[in-house]
C-alpha cells in the first residue's frame, strides 16, 4: 500500500505546490488587505464551494485518468484489496490537500490575528474536500445514474451543530458515509451497481430526497400551471399574477402583501377603520436565523466588522477577547479595542461583551438579549435590554435614532417608542410570520401574523390584532384564523409522495411535524402499495434476487423509493441462453 | 474452500458473457493446463479481450463460471492476483510515471519480483530510466509492460493482443523476450494475437473462438492438419460439399478448403460427380484463415 | 542456415527435420558437427523451444543425430540405421507416394524420371563418395 501512496502524492507534488503557493497567496492578499476570518455569507459560500471543487477535481482526475487511459486494470489488478488500493490514493489525496488546503489555512490563522477558534476553519475545510474527493471517486466509478445524489451528502453539515465539536463529528460521519460508497464502486467489475445493502442505502436517501424534492416541485409547477390556466386561460399565462389569486384571509395572501397592506387588510375584515399613516408603520419578521454563540463555526458568523470611518479603523470582534479588536484600515495596525463600556487603549478594557454582538445597520450592535448604540465618538450605550428568558430575534430602528423602534424576542414584542411597553405572544416564534405596527391618533395598532410553519397543517395560523391605548395598555382587539391559499393535497405534497421521508426531514430541520387529514393519509397509503407493488414487478422481471427488501423500502419511501429502486438497480438481466446454434 | 493446486491454470464452463444484443462469449468450456505459451485466435468481437477480462474479473459471467489458479474470477483474492501478469490492450500504463519510478512501484508490489528478469528486458527493448510512459513510443511501451510482467515471475501471464501495431523489429523483440527471456517452465501465458506466422511459431497450443464459442483447443500442427484445400474444375450445381469451409472461384476454377475430411475426400467428391481434383497444399495462416471465416456457417453437421 | 518459412505447408518441425536431413544428406553437415542447442535453434529461428525439441526428437529416433551427454547433439555416421527389407519398404513408400502427387499432372513417364535424374544426380554422386554400407 505505502509505494502506490507514495507514488501517488509524487505524482501531484509539482500541481501541489504550485496549488499551496497560489492558495498562500490568495490568504496572504485577504488577510493583509481586508480581514481573511470574517467575511461576509456570500464569501463564505465562494470559499466552500471552491475547496469542495478542489477536492472534486482531485478525485474525479486522479482515478478518472486511470479510467480513461483503460488503465483501471493496472489500478486495480495488484496484490492489494481493492479498499487498500483506494486507501493508498485517499491517503495521497489527503496529503496532498492538507498541503494545498489545511496548512496554508493554518498558517494564515497563526498569522493573521484572530480567535482561536479559527484554527479550525483548517481541518474542517480539509474535511469538505476529502469530503468532495471521495464523492469524485464514487462519480467517476459507479455506473448509477443516481450516482450525483452523493453530492448531497455533506449537506448535511449545513443541518448541524453550531457549536465547534458537533461539527467535526457531523463531518467524520459524512466521511465514513462516503467512504462507504467509494469504496464499494472500487471494484474489478465497474459495469454492476452496487450490490450490498449498506453502500445501497447509503446511496439511495439522497436518492430519495432529491427525487422527493424534484417531484415536490415538479407539482408546485403542474399546480401552478393549472391554477394560471384556470384563471386567464393558456394563452395568458405569462401575466399571470399569483399574488391576487388567493382570497384575503389566506396566509398566502398576506404573504405578498407590504405590512401597511397587511394591516389595512386585517382591519378591514375586524369591522374596523382601516386608515392609518402608512409611512409610520414598521414591522418585523424573525427571519430564521440562529442566535450566535461564542466559539461558533466561522461559517455562521454574522456581523462580526464595525467599521469607523472618521478614523479610518475597522473592528473586528474576537470570541476569545469578547471584544472588538480594531486595526487601522490601510496600515493593518493594532488600534484598541471596542467594548460595551466604548473605546479603549493601551489596556485591555475589564468588563468585556457577555454575548456575541451583531452589527447592525453600521452604529448598532444587537447581541442575544441586549441592543448598542455606538455613537461617532465610539461611545458605547446599551439601548435595550431584553427580559432574562428571552432572545432577540429582530430590531427595527427608526431613520435617526439612537434607540430602536421595537424589538422582536422569542417571546414578545417589545415597544420602545412613543412608550416601552412589552407585548407578549402566544406560540413559537418560529411560526410568527411578521409583527406589523402603526399608531393612529396617539394609539398603535399592533398585528402579529402567525403561521410560518403552518403549510402541512403542524402549526395554526392565525392573524391577533391589537390596540395599545393611549395611557400604554395593550388589550387584544381580534383573532382571526386565517386559511392555507393552496389545497390539503398541495401542502401535503411530501407526505403525500413518501410519507416516512417527509416526516423524517421535518424532524431534521426541527420544524413542527405534518399533520396530515385522513384523505391526505389514505393517499400516501395507497400511493406506497402501488409504488411498492410497482417495485416488486420490476422486480421480479429484472430477476433480483432480494426484490422483497426493494419493495419494503418502496412501501416506506413511496414513489421516491420505487423511482430510486429503477436507478439503482441493474436492467433486465440477459434472457436465458439459448442452447446450441 | 478452492482448490488452490488444481491441475489446471484457467478453467471455465459453460461460460457465457452477454452485450446488449448479443453473446460476446457463448458456452465456453476450456480447460488450460500448466505451462506453455496458448494463442488466442479469433476474429474481431469473437470473444478474445472479453474472455480475458472475465478471467480476471474486470467482467462478470452472464452464465456458467470462469476460475483462475482454483479461484474463482469474481472473487480474485489479491494473492493471487499477484501471481497473474495482465497486459493489457495497447499497454495502458500511468502516463505521467517515468520508466525508473514505474519499475521501482512494480519491484516493491511484487514479493516475487525479479529484478534480473527486468533489466534483460529492458536491454533488449532500450528502456530509458528517465522517461515518462507518455513519452514512450509503441514499442518501447510494449516491452515496459513485458518487463513488468515477466519480473513478477508470475504464474500465469494474459496479454491481450501484445504485438498488434508494433513494428517488425519491435515484434520481432517481443517475440523473442516472450519465448526466452525469464519467463519460466511452470508459467502458463496466453495471449492473443492476429498474427498466424507468430502462433505458429510461438504457440504450444492454439484456442480459437468463433462467435464466443470454443472453436478448437489443440497444437497448431493437429489443428493445420484437419484442414485441406482443392481445387477443381467442375462441380455439379446442388452439389453439397461435406465439411466446406471455404470456396472461391479463380479463373474458372474453384478452390475449397474442407475441414476433418480425410484422405477419401478426393475419391468422395469426384463420386459426387467433381471433376478435375487436385490437392492444394495450404499453409498455416490459409488455413486457420479458412477456419475462421467458415467454421459454423457452411459446415455440414 | 535452418529455414521456417511462412506459408510453407508443412507444420514447423517437419521444416526444421526436412531442412537437417537435407543438409545431412547434402553433405553440409557431415558426420561429427554439432548441432546448436535445442534453446540456440530455437532462439535462431524464433520458434518455441519445444517445436525445436519435437524436431530433434524425430532425427533422433531416426538415427540421424545423437546426443552426447554432457557435450550436445552431432550428427551421427551414416551407419546402416536401418534393415535393408525396411529401407526397401520406406523407398517403395515413397516411390508411391511421390507417384501417386504427380501422376494427376499428367506428365509423361518420361518427362518425370528425367525431372528426378536433375535432382537425384548431384546427391548420388556425394553419396557414392562417402563408405558408409
Amino acid at each position: 500500500m505505502r509505494p502506490l501512496l507514495e507514488a501517488e502524492i509524487l505524482r501531484f507534488r509539482t500541481a501541489a505546490l504550485a496549488g499551496a503557493a497560489a492558495h498562500a497567496a490568495i490568504l496572504g492578499a485577504i488577510g493583509t488587505f481586508g480581514d481573511l476570518f470574517t467575511a461576509s455569507g456570500e464569501s463564505v459560500v465562494l470559499g466552500i464551494v471552491c475547496y469542495a471543487l478542489l477536492g472534486l477535481l482531485l478525485g474525479v482526475y486522479q482515478v478518472g485518468s486511470y479510467r480513461r487511459l483503460g488503465a483501471f486494470s493496472y489500478l486495480i489488478h495488484r496484490p492489494l484489496a481493492p479498499a487498500r488500493i483506494l486507501l493508498a490514493l485517499t491517503g495521497a489525496a489527503a496529503v496532498l490537500l492538507s498541503f494545498v488546503a489545511l496548512l496554508p489555512l493554518l498558517v494564515a490563522a497563526v498569522i493573521f490575528p484572530t480567535d482561536t477558534r479559527n484554527l479550525l476553519v483548517a481541518p474542517l475545510v480539509l474535511g469538505i474536500c476529502l469530503a468532495f474527493y471521495l464523492i469524485g471517486v464514487f462519480l467517476v466509478l459507479n455506473p448509477s445514474r443516481a450516482r450525483f445524489a452523493a453530492l448531497l451528502v455533506p449537506g448535511v453539515l449545513l443541518l448541524g451543530d453550531v457549536s465547534t465539536g458537533g461539527a467535526f463529528l457531523t463531518i467524520g460521519g459524512v466521511l465514513l458515509w462516503l467512504w462507504i460508497l467509494a469504496a464499494a464502486a472500487f471494484k474489478p467489475d465497474l459495469s454492476t451497481h452496487l450490490d450490498r445493502p449498506l453502500p445501497i442505502s447509503a446511496l439511495a436517501l439522497p436518492t430519495q430526497l432529491v427525487l422527493l424534492k424534484g417531484l415536490s416541485l415538479a407539482l408546485v409547477f403542474i399546480y401552478s400551471l393549472g391554477v394560471a390556466a384556470s384563471e386567464v386561460g393558456w394563452r395568458n399565462i405569462p401575466a399571470f399574477g399569483w399574488n391576487d389569486h388567493f382570497p384575503e384571509d389566506t396566509l398566502h395572501r398576506l404573504e405578498y402583501l407590504s405590512g401597511g397592506e397587511a394591516l389595512a387588510s386585517a382591519l378591514r375584515r375586524a369591522g374596523l377603520n382601516p386608515q392609518f399613516d402608512a409611512n409610520a408603520a414598521f414591522e418585523l419578521s424573525p427571519g430564521h436565523r440562529e442566535p450566535q454563540r461564542r466559539g461558533q463555526l466561522m461559517i455562521h458568523d454574522r456581523g462580526h466588522t464595525f467599521n469607523d470611518q472618521a478614523r479610518s479603523l475597522r473592528f473586528t470582534f474576537s470570541h476569545d477577547l469578547m471584544l472588538f479588536t480594531g486595526r487601522v484600515r490601510r496600515t493593518g495596525q493594532a488600534a484598541g479595542w471596542l467594548g460595551p463600556g466604548g473605546y479603549a487603549e493601551g489596556e485591555l478594557p475589564r468588563i468585556r461583551f457577555e454575548e456575541v454582538p451583531e452589527v447592525v445597520d453600521g452604529h448598532h450592535l444587537v447581541s442575544l438579549r441586549r441592543v448598542y448604540s455606538v455613537s461617532g465618538r465610539l461611545a458605547v450605550a446599551p439601548v435595550f435590554e431584553a427580559p432574562a428568558n428571552e432572545a432577540i430575534v429582530a430590531v427595527v430602528f427608526p431613520e435617526a435614532g439612537i434607540e430602536p423602534a421595537a424589538v422582536l424576542t422569542d417571546r414578545a414584542l417589545h415597544i420602545l417608542a412613543p412608550r416601552r411597553l412589552a407585548i407578549p405572544f402566544e406560540g413559537d416564534v418560529r411560526n410568527l410570520s411578521r409583527a406589523i405596527v402603526a399608531p393612529r391618533e396617539g394609539e398603535l395598532l399592533v398585528l402579529f401574523i402567525f403561521g410560518a410553519e403552518s403549510d402541512q397543517d403542524g402549526a395554526p395560523a392565525s392573524q391577533t390584532l391589537g390596540l395599545v391605548d393611549r395611557a400604554g395598555h395593550y388589550r387584544k382587539v381580534a383573532e382571526m384564523p386565517l386559511r392555507q391559499g393552496p389545497p390539503a393535497w398541495m401542502r401535503h405534497r411530501s407526505v403525500l409522495l413518501a410519507p416516512a421521508l417527509a416526516f423524517a426531514t421535518e424532524a431534521a430541520l426541527r420544524r413542527p411535524l405534518p399533520n396530515p387529514s385522513l384523505a391526505v393519509v389514505l393517499g400516501a397509503v395507497l400511493l406506497s402499495l402501488i409504488s411498492a407493488a410497482l417495485t416488486g414487478f420490476v422486480a421480479r422481471r429484472r430477476r433480483l434476487a432480494s426484490g422483497w427488501a426493494w419493495s419494503l423500502a418502496a412501501l416506506l419511501a413511496g414513489l421516491p423509493g420505487f423511482l430510486t429502486f429503477l436507478l439503482l438497480t441493474p436492467r433486465a438481466e440477459p434472457p436465458r441462453m439459448p442452447l446450441g446454434r | 474452500m478452492n482448490d488452490a493446486r488444481s491441475d489446471f491454470a484457467i478453467e471455465t464452463q459453460r461460460l457465457s458473457r452477454f452485450y446488449g444484443d448479443r453473446y460476446a462469449l457463448r458456452d465456453l468450456t476450456l480447460a488450460v493446463p500448466r505451462g506453455g505459451v496458448h494463442a488466442l485466435v479469433g476474429r474481431n468481437g469473437a470473444g478474445k479481450t472479453t474472455l480475458l477480462r472475465v478471467l480476471l474479473g474486470f467482467v462478470g459471467p452472464s452464465g456458467g463460471t470462469s476460475r483462475v489458479l482454483g479461484e474463482d474470477s469474481a472473487t480474485l483474492s489479491a494473492e493471487v492476483r499477484g501471481r497473474i501478469a495482465y497486459g493489457t490492450e495497447e499497454h495502458a500504463l500511468p502516463g505521467w510515471m517515468t520508466v525508473a519510478s514505474l519499475r521501482a512501484l512494480h519491484a516493491r508490489t511484487y514479493p516475487r519480483w525479479d529484478e534480473g528478469a527486468y533489466g534483460e528486458v529492458a536491454r533488449r527493448f532500450h528502456l530509458p530510466d528517465a522517461r515518462r510512459v507518455s513519452h514512450l513510443s509503441n514499442g518501447q511501451r510494449a516491452g515496459l509492460a513485458l518487463a513488468l510482467a515477466l519480473a513478477q515471475s508470475p504464474d500465469i501471464l494474459l496479454l491481450d493482443d501484445p504485438t498488434l501495431g508494433l513494428d517488425p523489429v519491435a515484434r520481432q523483440t517481443f517475440v523473442e523476450t516472450l519465448l526466452f527471456v525469464g519467463k519460466r517452465d511452470e508459467t502458463t501465458v496466453i495471449y492473443s494475437s492476429h498474427d498466424l506466422d507468430e502462433v505458429e511459431r510461438v504457440a504450444d497450443d492454439v484456442i480459437i473462438l468463433v462467435d464466443g464459442g470454443l472453436a478448437a483447443f489443440a497444437p497448431p500442427d493437429q489443428i493445420h492438419a484437419r484442414i485441406s484445400a482443392w481445387i477443381l474444375d467442375d462441380l455439379p450445381e446442388g452439389c453439397a460439399i461435406p465439411g466446406l469451409l471455404q470456396a472461391r472461384n479463380i479463373e474458372g476454377q474453384t478452390q475449397i478448403v474442407v475441414l476433418d475430411q480425410g484422405a477419401d475426400f478426393g475419391s468422395r467428391l469426384e463420386a459426387l460427380g467433381a471433376r478435375g481434383l487436385t490437392p492444394w497444399p495450404l499453409g498455416f495462416d490459409r488455413a486457420i484463415n479458412a477456419f475462421l471465416s467458415g467454421y459454423g456457417t457452411r459446415r455440414d453437421s | 542456415m535452418i529455414q521456417v518459412v511462412t506459408g510453407d505447408p508443412r507444420p514447423i518441425f517437419k521444416q526444421i527435420v526436412d531442412g537437417i536431413r537435407l543438409r545431412i544428406a547434402s553433405g553440409e553437415m557431415p558426420p561429427g558437427t554439432r548441432l546448436p542447442s535445442v534453446r540456440a535453434l530455437a532462439m535462431q529461428i524464433t520458434v518455441n523451444v519445444n517445436t525445436v525439441a519435437k524436431a530433434y526428437l524425430e532425427l533422433t529416433a531416426d538415427g540421424l543425430i545423437e546426443s552426447r551427454k554432457g557435450v550436445g547433439l552431432f550428427v551421427c555416421e551414416p551407419r546402416q540405421r536401418r534393415s535393408d527389407s525396411e529401407r526397401q519398404r520406406l523407398l517403395d513408400e515413397a516411390v508411391a507416394h511421390f507417384v501417386s502427387d504427380v501422376i494427376p499432372l499428367g506428365f509423361e513417364p518420361g518427362e518425370i524420371v528425367d525431372r528426378l535424374k536433375r535432382d537425384l544426380e548431384p546427391l548420388t554422386n556425394r553419396i557414392a563418395k562417402e563408405p558408409g554400407k
